[in-house]
C-alpha cells in the first residue's frame, strides 16, 4: 500500500524526474488524438510575426541564427531562434535536403524563398532566449551602497552614473571619495591648460622618451650618465608644462620611466566575452581617453593556443580545414564546442560517419560518437601532448611521410617556384655553440663574413649560401663553421635540431608519456603522413592551456609544417577574410579621429619587453642582476591576461591602475583559481574606481563601485560585424553580422540630440562619457570619411549607437559590393524584408539611401559569405590572403634569446616537450625545465595527488552564463565528476557516491559518474556550473579553499539590490513566463531577485585549479603568452560516505 | 498534490508501464525510476502474464455491472472520449487506450494551463469523472494471478487514488 505521505515525499523527489518522461508524450499522443484542431500551431507568418537574421552569442563560435518574434498580447516576444540556412556554419534543411547537410543555401537566395528552409543549430543557441528574458537582469544603473563586496547597492539615476565616473563621486554611505576618469585624462589636461594641439606636446615628450630608451641601450652610457639624461628630461618638460600650469607628474605615470606612458594608462578596460563591433568601439574609446590598456580576456580563452601558432607563423589563428581533410588529428579540442562548433561540426561527423575523413580525437576525455569507426579516440595524458607529437613526427621522418621537396626551398622565392606561397625555415642553420652569445641565433651571412645583409644562412651543396640565394638547400646538417671573428661554432639546420628533439626519445619511451599505446601512434603517423597534403591538425585550447602550451602546439603543428599543408584544401587555414567593415566610406575603426598619442607597455606586459625598459637598463648599468623581474614580462605574446593584469594591479607592476571598466566578464569564477583575484578587486587602494558594463551582477561585479545594466545580443549587446575563426570551414570570405532582434530591455535614457531613441547599455554609456570628457571620436565631429573615398574631410556624429552601427554596416555592404559579392542592383524585396522585420530599420535615415539598401541586402542574410569550391585556387591553395610572415618556422631565433623574465634563462626556441612546471624554480633542488621552474609533479607528486584535474565544455553548456539555459537545464539539471571506471574500481567508488576533489588549492564535493569515456588518472567536470552570485548570491557550499579561502569566507551573506533595478520578464505576458520558466518557483520570475536553484547548482573545478607558487600563487599561466593554465591540475579523490541519486537519462555531458 | 505537469507525467508513466508490459518489453529506466520514486516497485514480471494485459477490457472486469451495461461498456468511453474532443482506438474500454485517454486528459490539462485556465480546468474534472467512473473501478476488479503483478497494479491503485482524493478535495474546495 503507497500512503499519501509517500505519494508526496515520492513526488518532492520524483519531480526532476517527471521533466525528462515528456519524451514519452507523443506515444500518448499517437493513440488518443483530438477530433478536432484544440490549439492553433505557432504562427510563421502574418501578422504580429516577425524575422531577424543574426549572430548567436550562446558560445564564441559566431553561427548564425533567425530569430522568430511573435506579439503575444500586445507585447513583442522572442518566440523561436533557429540556423540560418545562409551561413556555412549552419547548412539548411528542408524536407528534400536532409542527408548529408554540408552546405548553406545560395547567397543571393532571397529572403522569402530562405523562409521555407530551415537550418541546423545547437541546443544552446536555440535556448539564447533564456539569455534575453533572464529574471536576474539589471535594467537600470547600480551604485555600491557599502564597502567594496559587501553586496549592497542602491539605483542612481544614468546621468548620475555619468557625472560620478567622470568628475568622481562619493560612497554616502561610506565616506569613501572615488575618482573620476578626468583625473586621469592626459589630453584633456593638456588641452583646458591652453594647449592648442595637445598632440603636439604629447608626440614631443614621446620622442625624447624613445630618444632616452635608445641613449639607455648603448653600453657606452653608464648608469650616471642616463640619470643625467633622465634629470635632463624632467627639467625640460617640467618647465615646457609649467609655464600652462601643468605639471610633469600630472602627464607621465613616472618620470622617472617616462616609456611608462602617460597617466591615461592608468585606466584599463578589460573585456571578457567581447566581438566587434563592441571591441572597436570600446578600443576607440579607450583610445580617445589616451591609454594603451585595451585588453581581452584572451588568456582564459584561447592565448596559449595563439602565442604557440604566432611562433610557427606569424599568425594566431590558424586551424583545420575540416570540409577537405582526410585525416585530422584533433587534439584538445571537444566535438561538440570547437570552431565551428556544435552546429558547425555536425558537417565533420556527418563526412566521418560516411568515411571521407577520420579523426584522431586526441583528449582525455572520450569523443561522443565513433562515427562508424572514424573517429577514434586516443585517450592522452593532459599536458603531454607534445610527447604524442614527436613520437609521431619520429615516424613520419622515418618512413618518409613528409614533403621534403616543400622543406628543402629556403626562401619565399624558392617556394614560389614550386607553387608554394610560403616557406619554412627548415633548412636555416641556427648556431648552438653552448655558451657561445649568439647561441640560438640564425646563422647570417655578416656572421659568416659572406655578406652584409644579416640574412639565414644555409648549407647548399658543399657550401653556405643566403638562404634567398638559392632554391635548394640541404634539410640535415650539422657540424661546425668558422665565423668571420674566427671562432668555431656548431651549427644544425632547424630541421635537424627537431629531428634531434623528436628522436631523443624511443616512440616507446614517448608513448609512456602520454599514456598512448604505441601501435596506435603508429597507425595516426601513417594515416597522417599518407594522407597529406590532405591531412591536418585541428587543435585548441585543450592542448595549449599548460604551462608548457605554446610548446605543445608548436609540437603538434610541426606534423602539418612537415607536410606542407599550410594555407591549403584539406590542410590548416587562417581565418576567412572580411570586408572593410571599419573603414571603407566612414572610418569607425579604433584609430585616425584624432585620438591621443599613447605609448607604454601594457599593464599585463603582453608583446612587451623588459630589456628594453629604463627600468632594466639602469639595473644593468649599476651592476644589478636585472633578473628577477618584478612580474613576467610577454615579448611574444599577442594579446591580454587575465593573471597578469590583476596581478599588475596588485603590485602596481609596472605602473599603478587608477580605474578599471569590466566589460561582459567574469574572471573570479571563469579563471584558474580566479578567487584569487578578490583580494585586489576589494582593495580600493589598488584598485580606486571599479566600473562593470554588465546584464548581471556576478561573481566579479560583486565588487564593482558603478554598474552600467548592458544588453544581450538579441538586443544591441555586441552588434556588428564578426569574423570567423581559423579554417572558417575553408570560405574565402565569411563574416557573421549582428543587429538587435528587439529593442532594449534596459532603462531607457535621454534621447539623441536628434530624437532617436537610447537605452542603458554598453554603447551609450562609452558615448556620454566620452562626450562629457570632450573626447575625440564622440559627439558631433566624431567619425572621419575615409580617405580617398566621397566623404574625405567630412566628419560624421555619433550621438547614439545607431549613428555608429548603420555606418559599420554600410562600410561592410559597400565593400562586399566592390568584391562582387553583393549585387549592384539591389532587390526591392530584400529591401522591405529588413524594413518590415528588422528593428534596426527604424534608424535607416542615418544613411543615404543607396547604402542603406546595400547593408539591407547583407542584413536579410546575416552576413556576407562566400562558398567552399570558390575559396581556392586549381592547385588547391587558399584565395585568402597568406596569413603570418610566410615562413614557417621550425626554430624561432627571437624565443631562442628571449630571457624568461623571472629567471633570466633563455627560453628553448623550437617545439619540444617539456613537462608542465612553475615559471620559476619552487624548490630548487626538485626536478624543473631549464628556462622556467618546478615540475608541477615534483611539487605535487603522483603519490599524493594521483589524479589529474580537468574539465569540458560540449554541445549543452560552455560557459558559467550557461546556467541560464533552462530548456538544456531540464536535461541536465546538475553537473557531477567524471571518473574512468577502472580507477573507480580500484577507490570502490560507484556512480552516485559523493566525493570530495581535493587539490593543492583547495576542495570541491560532486557526486561521481563512472564511466569508461575518461582516460585513467584524470578527472572531469562538465563545465558551466557552481555559480554563487547572479545578482542573487548563494553561497558555495561545494567548495573549500586551502589558499585564498578569505575571498569564499567573506561573501556578503546576500545581496541587497532594488526590485525596480532588475528583471525584466516582469512585463511579460503570464503565458510566455510559464512556457519560459515551466517547473521553476514563481517568486523567481516575478521578483528577479528569488533563488532559484537551478541557476546556482552544481560544482565548477575553477577555484581549485593551480596558482604559480612561484609567482605569488597568481593563478598559473603558460611561459610564453601568459595563457591560463586550467587543464593539469594533480588532485585526490576522496570517497565522502554521501550518496546522491542521479538518474540515468540525466547523465549526459 | 501533484501540480499538472507531474500529474501528467505520472499518468504517462502509468500508461508507457502498462503498455510496455503489454508488448513484452522492457519498460524504460525512467518509467521504471518515476514510479519508483512515488513508492511502486516495479517487479521482473512474467512476459507472458504481463502480455495478458493487452486482452484486458473492461467489459471483462466489471463484473459489478449490469450485463447490457457492461457490453456497452466500450460505447460509453467511446462517447466520453468524444465528449471531451478526441478519438479512442477499439477496444475504447481496452485497458490500455483506457490507461492513454487518463493521460491524455492529464497532458492537455497541464498544457491547457498555460493559457486557458477554463479548458484545464475542464479536462481536469472529465479526468477526475474518468478515473473515479472507469479506469480504478477496473484496476481495482482486476484479477490476477501473478503475485508481483499484482502488487504492481496495487501500487498504481493507490497511487491514482490519492491523486483522485486531491483532486476532489481541490474541486470541492472551490466550490
Amino acid at each position: 500500500m503507497v500512503s499519501r505521505r509517500a505519494v508526496v515525499r515520492g513526488v518532492v523527489g520524483a519531480a526532476s524526474l517527471g521533466v525528462f518522461l515528456a519524451g514519452y508524450w507523443h506515444t500518448v499522443e499517437r493513440i488518443v488524438k483530438p477530433t478536432a484542431q484544440l490549439y492553433k500551431p505557432d504562427r510563421t507568418f502574418g501578422t504580429g510575426v516577425r524575422y531577424v537574421y543574426t549572430s548567436c552569442l550562446g558560445c564564441n563560435v559566431r553561427c548564425g541564427i533567425r530569430v522568430r518574434v511573435a506579439t503575444v498580447d500586445g507585447i513583442e516576444v522572442i518566440e523561436r531562434i533557429e540556423g540560418n540556412p545562409y551561413h556555412p556554419y549552419n547548412r539548411y534543411v528542408s524536407v528534400d535536403h536532409q542527408v548529408n547537410r554540408y552546405s548553406e543555401i545560395d547567397y543571393r537566395t532571397s529572403p522569402s524563398e530562405a523562409l521555407k528552409v530551415g537550418s541546423t543549430l545547437c541546443a544552446r543557441g536555440q535556448d539564447g532566449i533564456h539569455y534575453v528574458y533572464d529574471p536576474y537582469r539589471i535594467v537600470k544603473p547600480l551604485k555600491r551602497a557599502g564597502p567594496r563586496g559587501s553586496g549592497k547597492w542602491k539605483e542612481i539615476s544614468w546621468e548620475q552614473l555619468i557625472k560620478e565616473v567622470v568628475e568622481g563621486g562619493v560612497i554616502e554611505e561610506t565616506g569613501e571619495r572615488l575618482p573620476g576618469i578626468r583625473e586621469i585624462y592626459v589630453f584633456g589636461r593638456l588641452r583646458d591648460a591652453g594647449f592648442e594641439n595637445p598632440n603636439d606636446i604629447l608626440t614631443a615628450i614621446r620622442r625624447d622618451a624613445d630618444e632616452l630608451v635608445k641613449k639607455a641601450a648603448d653600453p657606452a652610457v653608464t648608469a650616471e650618465k642616463l640619470d643625467e639624461l633622465v634629470k635632463a628630461f624632467k627639467e625640460k618638460w617640467s618647465r615646457i608644462l609649467g609655464e600652462k600650469g601643468v605639471k610633469l607628474e600630472d602627464v607621465l605615470i613616472d618620470p622617472d620611466n617616462p616609456d611608462l606612458g602617460t597617466k591615461a594608462n592608468m585606466l584599463v578596460y578589460m573585456r571578457g566575452r567581447g566581438q566587434d563591433n563592441a571591441d572597436t568601439f570600446a578600443n576607440r574609446f579607450v583610445r580617445a581617453v589616451g591609454s594603451v590598456n585595451w585588453l581581452r580576456h584572451t588568456s582564459s580563452c584561447q592565448l596559449a593556443f595563439y602565442a604557440g601558432n604566432y611562433l610557427w607563423s606569424g599568425f594566431y589563428d590558424i586551424n583545420a580545414d575540416i570540409m577537405g581533410a582526410e585525416v585530422l588529428i584533433m587534439a584538445g579540442g571537444a566535438l561538440g564546442r570547437l570552431h565551428p562548433g556544435a552546429t558547425g561540426q555536425g558537417a565533420l561527423i556527418e563526412r566521418a560517419a560516411n568515411g571521407e575523413v577520420k579523426v584522431y580525437y586526441v583528449n582525455p576525455i572520450g569523443p561522443r560518437v565513433s562515427a562508424n569507426g572514424n573517429i577514434v579516440w586516443v585517450p592522452v595524458k593532459p599536458g603531454t601532448d607534445a610527447a604524442l607529437a614527436l613520437a609521431v613526427a619520429q615516424l613520419m621522418i622515418k618512413n618518409g611521410w613528409i614533403n621534403r621537396e616543400f622543406l628543402q626551398a629556403p626562401s619565399l622565392k624558392a617556394a614560389e617556384k614550386i607553387g608554394y606561397p610560403y616557406c619554412s625555415n627548415a633548412t636555416w642553420l641556427v648556431v648552438m655553440e653552448e655558451k657561445h652569445k649568439l647561441y640560438g641565433s640564425f646563422l647570417t651571412d655578416t656572421a659568416l663574413g659572406i655578406g652584409e645583409d644579416g640574412k639565414a644562412v644555409v648549407r647548399a651543396g658543399e657550401g653556405f649560401a643566403v638562404h634567398d640565394a638559392v632554391d635548394r638547400a640541404e634539410l640535415e646538417f650539422s657540424g661546425k663553421v668558422r665565423l668571420a671573428t674566427g671562432e668555431e661554432v656548431l651549427v644544425k639546420t632547424a630541421f635537424t635540431i627537431f629531428k634531434e628533439t623528436a628522436f631523443s626519445r624511443t616512440v616507446e619511451e614517448w608513448a609512456k608519456i602520454c599514456g598512448v599505446d604505441p601501435k596506435l601512434i603508429e597507425q595516426m603517423a601513417r594515416d597522417f603522413g599518407q594522407a597529406a597534403p590532405r591531412a591536418a591538425t585541428y587543435i585548441h585550447r585543450g592542448v595549449a592551456m599548460h604551462p608548457n602550451g605554446e610548446y605543445t602546439v608548436w609540437a603538434l603543428r610541426s606534423l602539418d609544417i612537415l607536410i606542407g599543408n599550410f594555407h591549403r584544401i584539406g590542410g590548416i587555414l587562417g581565418r576567412p577574410s572580411l570586408t572593410s567593415y571599419n573603414n571603407y566610406l566612414y572610418n569607425c575603426s579604433a584609430s585616425g579621429y584624432g585620438e591621443p598619442v599613447r605609448w607604454g607597455p601594457a599593464i599585463d606586459r603582453h608583446y612587451a619587453e623588459y630589456e628594453k625598459t629604463l627600468m632594466y637598463y639602469r639595473k644593468v648599468k649599476r651592476g644589478e642582476n636585472p633578473y628577477p623581474a618584478k612580474r613576467p614580462w610577454y615579448p611574444l605574446s599577442p594579446e591580454e591576461s587575465y593573471t597578469e593584469l590583476f596581478a599588475g594591479i596588485d603590485q602596481g607592476y609596472p605602473y599603478p591602475v587608477k580605474v578599471l571598466i569590466l566589460y561582459f566578464a567574469n574572471p573570479v569564477i571563469a579563471t584558474n583559481f580566479g578567487v584569487k583575484f578578490v583580494e585586489v578587486l576589494k582593495d580600493t587602494r589598488k584598485l580606486p574606481l571599479f566600473i562593470g558594463i554588465t546584464t548581471t551582477i556576478n561573481e566579479t561585479y560583486l565588487y564593482a563601485d558603478y554598474l552600467v545594466p548592458d544588453t544581450t545580443y538579441l538586443e544591441t549587446g555586441t552588434m556588428g560585424v564578426h569574423f570567423l575563426y581559423g579554417g572558417g570551414l575553408g570560405r574565402l570570405l565569411a563574416e557573421c553580422w549582428r543587429s538587435p532582434v528587439i529593442m532594449p530591455l534596459t532603462q531607457r535614457i535621454s534621447d539623441s540630440p536628434d530624437g532617436k531613441p537610447r537605452y542603458a547599455s554598453f554603447w551609450e554609456f562609452f558615448i556620454d562619457v566620452g562626450k562629457a570628457l570632450g573626447a575625440a571620436g564622440f559627439g558631433e565631429k566624431a567619425i572621419p570619411g575615409t580617405p580617398r573615398r566621397k566623404y574625405e574631410g567630412k566628419w560624421f556624429p555619433v550621438h547614439s549607437a545607431w549613428d555608429y552601427i548603420l555606418r559599420v554596416y554600410a562600410n561592410g555592404a559597400a565593400s562586399a559590393m566592390e568584391r562582387g559579392v553583393v549585387p549592384k542592383e539591389i532587390p526591392g524585396e530584400d529591401v522591405r524584408f529588413v524594413e518590415q522585420n528588422y528593428p534596426i530599420a527604424k534608424f535607416k535615415d542615418v544613411l543615404p539611401e543607396d547604402e542603406w539598401r546595400a547593408a539591407a541586402y547583407c542584413l536579410a542574410r546575416g552576413g556576407v559569405f562566400t562558398k567552399y569550391e570558390e575559396s581556392f585556387t586549381e592547385r588547391g591553395f587558399s584565395k585568402r590572403s597568406v596569413p603570418g610572415t610566410r615562413v614557417l618556422q621550425l626554430w624561432h631565433d627571437k624565443l631562442a634569446k628571449t630571457p624568461n623574465s623571472v629567471t633570466g634563462k633563455k627560453f628553448w626556441g623550437g617545439p619540444a616537450y617539456f613537462e608542465p612546471a612553475t615559471y620559476a624554480p619552487v624548490k630548487a633542488e626538485a626536478k624543473g625545465v631549464p628556462f622556467a621552474g618546478t615540475s608541477l609533479r615534483a611539487l605535487y607528486p603522483e603519490s599524493e595527488y594521483p589524479f589529474l584535474l580537468t574539465f569540458e565544455s560540449g554541445p549543452l553548456y560552455t560557459k558559467h552564463r550557461s546556467a541560464n539555459y533552462y530548456w538544456i537545464k531540464t536535461i541536465l539539471p546538475e553537473n557531477f565528476v567524471l571518473i574512468n571506471r577502472e580507477d573507480a574500481t580500484v577507490l570502490g567508488i560507484k556512480t552516485g557516491d559523493v566525493v570530495l576533489i581535493e587539490s593543492p588549492y583547495g576542495s570541491i564535493e560532486a557526486p561521481a559518474v563512472v564511466t569508461a569515456s575518461v582516460a585513467k588518472g584524470v578527472v572531469a567536470v562538465p563545465y558551466g556550473m557552481g555559480r554563487w552570485a547572479e545578482t542573487v548570491l548563494v553561497r558555495p557550499n561545494y567548495v573549500k579553499m586551502k589558499k585564498s579561502p578569505e575571498a569564499l569566507r567573506e561573501l556578503p551573506e546576500r545581496m541587497v539590490v532594488p526590485e525596480t533595478a532588475v528583471n525584466p520578464v516582469k512585463h511579460l505576458p503570464e503565458v510566455v513566463k510559464r512556457v519560459l520558466f515551466t517547473d521553476r518557483p514563481s517568486d523567481y520570475y516575478v521578483k528577479g531577485l528569488a533563488v532559484d536553484e537551478w541557476r546556482f547548482n552544481g560544482v565548477t573545478p575553477n577555484p581549485i585549479q593551480l596558482g604559480d607558487e612561484s609567482l605569488g600563487d597568481w593563478p598559473m599561466v603558460s611561459w610564453i603568452g601568459a595563457g591560463q593554465s586550467y587543464f593539469y591540475n594533480p588532485v585526490k579523490i576522496v570517497k565522502t560516505g554521501k550518496a546522491k541519486k542521479l538518474p540515468a537519462h540525466q547523465i549526459v555531458w | 498534490m501533484l501540480d499538472p505537469f507531474q500529474r501528467a507525467n505520472l499518468y504517462v508513466s502509468i500508461f508507457t508501464l502498462l503498455q510496455s508490459l503489454a508488448e513484452g518489453s522492457e519498460p524504460p529506466v525512467e518509467v521504471r525510476e518515476f514510479l519508483e520514486a512515488l513508492g511502486v516497485e516495479v517487479p521482473e514480471l512474467d512476459r507472458t502474464v504481463a502480455r495478458e494485459l493487452g486482452r484486458v477490457a473492461a467489459r471483462d472486469v466489471r463484473v459489478d455491472l449490469p450485463e447490457g451495461l457492461r457490453r456497452h461498456l466500450h460505447l460509453h468511453l467511446r462517447s466520453f472520449a468524444e465528449r471531451m474532443g478526441y478519438e479512442v482506438p477499439e477496444p475504447a474500454d481496452g485497458l490500455i487506450n483506457m490507461v492513454a485517454l487518463a493521460a491524455r486528459l492529464a497532458m492537455d490539462a497541464f498544457t491547457a494551463g498555460a493559457g486557458d485556465a477554463e479548458r484545464a480546468e475542464e479536462l481536469e474534472r472529465a479526468l477526475l469523472r474518468f478515473l473515479m467512473t472507469h479506469l480504478l473501478p477496473v484496476l481495482e476488479d482486476l484479477s490476477v494471478p501473478d503475485e508481483g503483478l499484482r502488487r504492481l497494479i496495487g501500487g498504481v491503485v493507490d497511487l491514482i487514488k490519492a491523486d483522485v482524493e486531491d483532486l476532489k478535495a481541490k474541486f470541492t474546495a472551490r466550490s
